[in-house]
């Protein structure tokens, strides 16, 4: 098929557009869908969040805080990413809160350390974490993909990290708060949590290719493909 | 290239998202040799015989994916970020044909080449063959003549020499084989 011919039908398909929402705006909308899906999570799983209120170690509070933030610039990166002509660095922003999540867990795990020497930094098994947060990852990763499909996927890899990134760490949260009991040590938060926050990621990212196609309107796939046809029978 | 650089793409871009196809069928045709430029300095990335089918992709992404155009920024990156991803996207496509690919020279050529057609030739050359032919014995030549260039039947060509049909058969098989043998040889 010529190029002109292309270019015909799709000019034939120009019908108007709406303009995709600010990225701020869709990470607002994000975060307040996903906020409240992990909150109703948290009551539900800490039998009403007697626990929650009982919670005074600042360095806990700051540990969520770390995350959640983490997960807020991880969202606001994947929905930045798939605006063509935006710069490429925007992905790099989660490593700033990421950072200062890492670095308070290895406050933590120093402390284990001085308390209870090398016992202090043994991690603890803790499956029910891994499938709270596996649980507390699906809304907040199905809204954030479809948030962020209406793009353009030009490192559809590089956003579905993000997404895992972003969903993983908001679990994180509800897996920490609706423990019954604080984690042993903080050795077990950096395996099982970050362990399963990684593994997410990684997941997401590998399917990155078919979660984010570049979007073609069937009707407009069926017309070329007739041209196309009808272009090979002439020949 | 002028007109390219003369065409307000913003303005155009603006009017095709509120659905005016005069505009946006302008625009298109403008960018057209804008992205051509943009596949054709790729050319060592991608097969040549696919450019069009690269250009064709880029504007098909465009009219996909233009609701993320913001008016309020510059149009020559946002063009210029889809068409180097599906740009990318080809030459990982060529690279990935070329793994499970072997390039062959078009028949022509390859069968036109002296060094690859030697017994080929040499077995068409009917002057060759005439040559072998006269250095049989004499029932193994009868034999060839009358059943392979005359097509005679085995009865009629048996009629005709006073041979039995299994003589004429052990004469041909053994008067093929000493042809095989002759012309491997020239």
């Amino acid at each position: 098929m010529e190029t002109s011919e292309l270019i015909d039908i799709l000019a034939a398909d120009a019908a108007p557009v709406r303009p995709l929402t600010a990225p701020w705006l869709r990470t607002s909308v994000w975060f307040l869908i996903s906020g409240a899906y992990i909150a109703i999570l948290i009551v539900a799983m800490s039998h009403g969040g007697t626990r929650l209120l009982s919670i005074r170690f600042s360095r806990f509070w700051l540990e969520q805080a770390a995350a959640i933030g983490t997960g807020i610039a991880a969202a606001a990166a994947a929905a930045l990413s798939v605006i063509p002509g935006r710069s490429r660095r925007w992905p790099i922003v989660p490593a700033f809160p990421l950072t200062v999540w890492l670095g308070i867990l290895a406050s933590g795990c120093m402390r284990d350390w001085a308390q209870h020497g090398a016992a202090g930094l043994m991690p603890q098994p803790d499956w029910p974490c891994s499938m709270a947060m596996l649980f507390g990852a699906a809304l907040p990763a199905a809204a954030l993909t479809f948030s962020v499909r209406r793009g353009a996927p030009l490192a559809p890899a590089t956003t579905a990290a993000l997404i895992g990134l972003a969903a993983g760490a908001l679990s994180s949260v509800v897996a920490c708060v609706s423990r019954p009991m604080p984690h042993p040590t903080t050795m077990t938060v950096v395996v099982w949590h970050l362990g399963t926050l990684f593994a997410m990621a990684v997941a997401v990212s590998v399917g990155g290719r078919s979660l984010l196609p570049w979007p073609l309107n069937p009707r407009l796939a069926a017309a070329i493909e007739n041209r196309s046809v009808r272009a090979g029978r002439a020949q | 290239m002028a007109e390219a650089a003369s065409t307000d793409f913003r303005a155009l871009m603006i009017a095709a998202n509120r659905g005016d196809a005069e505009a946006y069928a302008r625009l298109l045709h403008a960018l057209a040799p804008v992205v051509r430029r943009l596949v054709g300095a790729n050319h060592h990335r991608i097969d040549d015989g696919t450019v069009e089918d690269v250009v064709q992709d880029v504007l098909l992404s465009v009219h996909s994916v233009r609701a993320s155009y913001d008016p309020g920024r510059p149009f020559m990156p946002w063009l210029v970020a889809i068409a180097r991803r599906r740009i990318a996207d080809a030459a990982r496509r060529t690279v990935r044909r070329g793994v499970h690919e072997v390039a062959l020279d078009p028949d022509a050529v390859t069968l036109a080449a002296a060094e690859t057609n030697i017994y080929g030739e040499a077995r068409a050359r009917s002057d060759v063959l005439r040559v072998a032919l006269a250095q049989l014995p004499r029932g193994q030549r009868q034999a060839i003549e009358m059943l392979k260039l005359r097509e005679l039947s085995l009865r009629e060509a048996s009629a005709a020499t006073g041979s039995s049909v299994g003589a004429l058969k052990v004469a041909t098989h053994r008067a093929m084989t000493t042809l095989r043998a002759l012309l491997k040889k020239t």
